[in-house]
């Protein structure tokens, strides 16, 4: 018998074109979870969940696109979180909507990881001290073998001193990187390889995330406070939109 | 951020290299593993692999030794009968090659046969003496871990295994999830420095201390056994109607109230209402917002005593010879063993078997074994599970011998054949039956 916990999680999933094969049992997989916890299966009746995802693809040219289930567009994901924030364009409890909007993004591209979890990690959250924090990745490749790898990894450390001040859960499933082992040092946080996970990413099972972050929590995680800020590491408040692609910002 | 274990990846510990077979459960803090101690003929053991903290916060080294600390108290009192207790602490790199991070350990006991009381408790006993019995053998425990100094500060029935003994009463308590409990006299290290957070707790169980931001005491444990002993003697959560919302709960323990109507269902379960009066008055103290004004866990434990040895208007079993700071087995589900009319000479009322690792005490007959002597003696692995029984008489304690144990069981330097007295300082070992070798020595006392 516990108290009702409150979630935010962003699935921030790579939609790079070698996730085709896998993106379709990821969306089924991820609605399996959002649909359980709905109706009370697994236990988690008592979750008050809101959920959004990210899905990110790049080019070495340092064009980006970014969905969300609200914003069909990056330039509307990175308007509405940095240069004219619209808190009410992100997150939804609305299942339907989330699977459709996720159903829609058509694999293409690479892969710029770490940008794509600091953007991640900038949503507007409810406040720590009222609901956990989720950020799920997934990806099927290393962030080494992504694009703009010289520009992501020595944001590494900045990266693992945001992702414990916002107090954010993260969960990687993933293949082998030295760049996720280095993120290994966040607290709290779990890192699947790939090779753990066995069946793959469409067949990865979501659900015990959540079991386990419902149990004994700081009382500070659950009653405390903290302050709140914005902190792009990839200068985002500053990029702008491309005419090249419709979705894409420059950087 | 910790990397998923896998099973079949070996750990290098302090006392040994552990093989993860593989994972029971995992929490917000910690993976629960079941591992085997390559080094120690493959003993298995319950090892936490630890998601919080990592060595990129502030406080992990001083929590190290903090830890450390807790099970040093914990091993060397009384409270070790009732906690599963550490054998190692370390820290080891899972994933050597990629992964440049040490990560933090613990590998505890592993409990074959335990169930938590929440399971307990879901199972629906409905046998009021049982229910005053595990109260009782919870009460216990606590008193030990504070006398022990320290605060469990994250009590809750899943962090209340109860192990399964052949004893008649059947059940002992071992606390469990002490890894973020303090101690009384020292400042956790989390609360403190760059990457500070606040006391563990469990939703639904925070005491009042908790919910002001203030250093969990003794009292809080109290607060949150208040809560417990609803569940156990009553069947609900005196906050029930508040679990739903954090807040309303937050105000609902800040403020107080009156548990009356709570109290009352123990009738329900068997209890008699004089029972209950009592019962009401007993938990309003421990549910009081103010620490000052709860009772200690060893009033709590007499008082409670004190109702189970007089039932009023229900059929209540008697419960034999109520002396503090017993053991579960020491509590028999049945009516007791019948006593002598008149008894010569008394008969001591515990016997304790002294080894290298501690005392094992008990006021009863049981098995005892590889399952049961860990807690005196560091070479029970080399017992059978029913090595040998004790069992208390009209005119003393007798050790007997259990069929089909590997090694002999040896009394004074005599093969135990037959049922035979023990007398004070007396010596209890294990013979190997072709190689002559002995181990598990053990002092006989009477008290």
């Amino acid at each position: 018998m516990a108290g009702k916990c409150c979630a935010d999680i962003v699935f921030c999933i790579d939609a790079s074109g070698s996730m085709e094969p896998c993106l379709r049992g990821v969306c089924e997989n991820v609605g399996r979870l959002l649909e359980g916890l709905r109706s009370g299966q697994q236990g988690q009746s008592y979750w008050d969940v809101r959920f959004d995802f990210l899905t990110f693809q790049d080019s070495s040219e340092g064009v980006s696109r970014y969905h969300t289930t609200g914003i069909p567009g990056s330039v509307g994901v990175i308007r509405g979180l940095y240069t004219e924030p619209t808190p009410s364009d992100f997150f939804t409890r609305d299942l339907e909507q989330f699977r459709q909007s996720l159903a829609s993004v058509s694999p293409n591209g690479e892969e710029c990881h770490l940008m794509a979890l600091d953007i991640a990690l900038d949503f507007p959250w409810r406040p720590s001290e009222e609901c956990h924090r989720v950020v799920i990745l997934l990806s099927d490749e290393p962030v080494e073998t992504g694009v703009l790898v010289d520009m992501q990894l020595p944001v590494i450390p900045k990266l693992i001193e945001k992702i414990m001040k916002k107090k954010v859960t993260l969960f990687i499933a993933a293949p082998e990187s030295a760049a996720f082992y280095e993120l290994a040092a966040v607290d709290r946080c779990v890192y699947k390889d790939l090779e753990s996970v066995g069946d793959g990413l469409e067949k990865l099972d979501f659900s015990d995330i959540l079991e386990s972050i419902g149990k004994s929590v700081s009382v500070s995680q659950f009653y405390g406070g903290g302050a709140e800020e914005v902190l792009p590491l990839f200068g985002q408040s500053e990029w702008v939109p491309t005419q090249r692609n419709d979705l894409g910002s420059d950087k | 951020m910790p990397i998923q274990p896998k099973a079949e990846t070996t750990i290098p510990g302090k006392r040994g290299n552990y093989l993860i077979k593989r994972i029971i459960t995992e929490g917000n803090m910690a993976w629960a593993l079941e591992a085997e101690n390559l080094d120690q003929e493959n003993r298995k053991v319950f090892l936490k692999y630890y998601k919080s903290p990592t060595p990129t916060v502030s406080w992990y080294r001083d929590y190290l030794r903090y830890v450390s600390e807790i099970n040093r108290r914990l091993e060397e009192s009384s409270a070790h009968q009732y906690c599963v207790l550490c054998r190692d602490l370390f820290t080891a790199n899972p994933r050597p090659g990629l992964n440049p991070h040490e990560y933090m350990f613990q590998a505890f006991d592993f409990i074959e046969s335990g169930k938590d009381l929440r399971v307990w408790l879901d199972s629906g006993i409905n046998d009021w003496n049982i229910r005053v019995d595990v109260a009782k053998i919870f009460l216990v425990a606590m008193k030990k871990i504070h006398e022990a100094g320290v605060v469990h500060c994250d009590l809750k029935p899943e962090n209340v295994q109860l192990l399964e003994t052949t004893s008649s009463m059947g059940l002992i308590p071992r606390m469990i999830d002490m890894d973020r409990s303090i101690l009384q006299d020292v400042e956790a290290p989390w609360v403190q420095g760059e990457h500070k957070e606040g006391y563990v707790g469990t939703p639904g169980y925070f005491s009042p201390e908790h919910l002001r931001g203030e250093t969990p005491v003794c009292a809080s444990d109290v607060f949150t056994i208040g809560i417990i002993l609803c569940e156990i003697l009553c069947g609900c959560h005196p906050f029930a109607a508040q679990l739903d919302d954090r807040e309303n709960y937050k105000a609902a323990v800040l403020e107080g109230g009156c548990y009356g109507d709570i109290c009352m269902l123990s009738a329900t379960l068997g209890g008699s209402t004089e029972h209950a009066a009592q019962f009401t008055a007993l938990i309003e103290r421990c549910l009081s917002p103010v620490a000052e004004s709860r009772p200690t866990v060893a009033e709590l434990h007499a008082a409670l005593l004190d109702m189970a040895d007089e039932p009023a208007d229900s059929p209540v079993a008697e419960v034999p010879e109520p002396v503090e700071e017993i053991p579960a087995a020491e509590v028999p589900e049945t009516a007791p063993e019948p006593k002598p009319e008149a008894s010569p000479a008394r008969v001591a009322s515990t016997l304790v078997l002294k080894g290298n690792n501690g005392e094992f005490r008990t006021k009863i007959g049981m098995d005892l074994g590889s399952k049961s002597l860990p807690i005196a003696t560091t070479e029970a692995n080399f017992a059978a599970r029913d090595q040998f029984r004790v069992e208390k008489r009209a005119d003393g304690w007798y050790a007997l011998p259990c069929v089909g144990t590997k090694n002999m069981t040896m009394l004074n330097g005599t093969e135990l054949t037959e049922a035979r007295r023990l007398s004070e300082n007396d010596t209890l070992c294990l013979q190997g039956r072709s190689s002559g070798k002995q181990a598990m020595q053990l002092t006989v006392s009477l008290i």
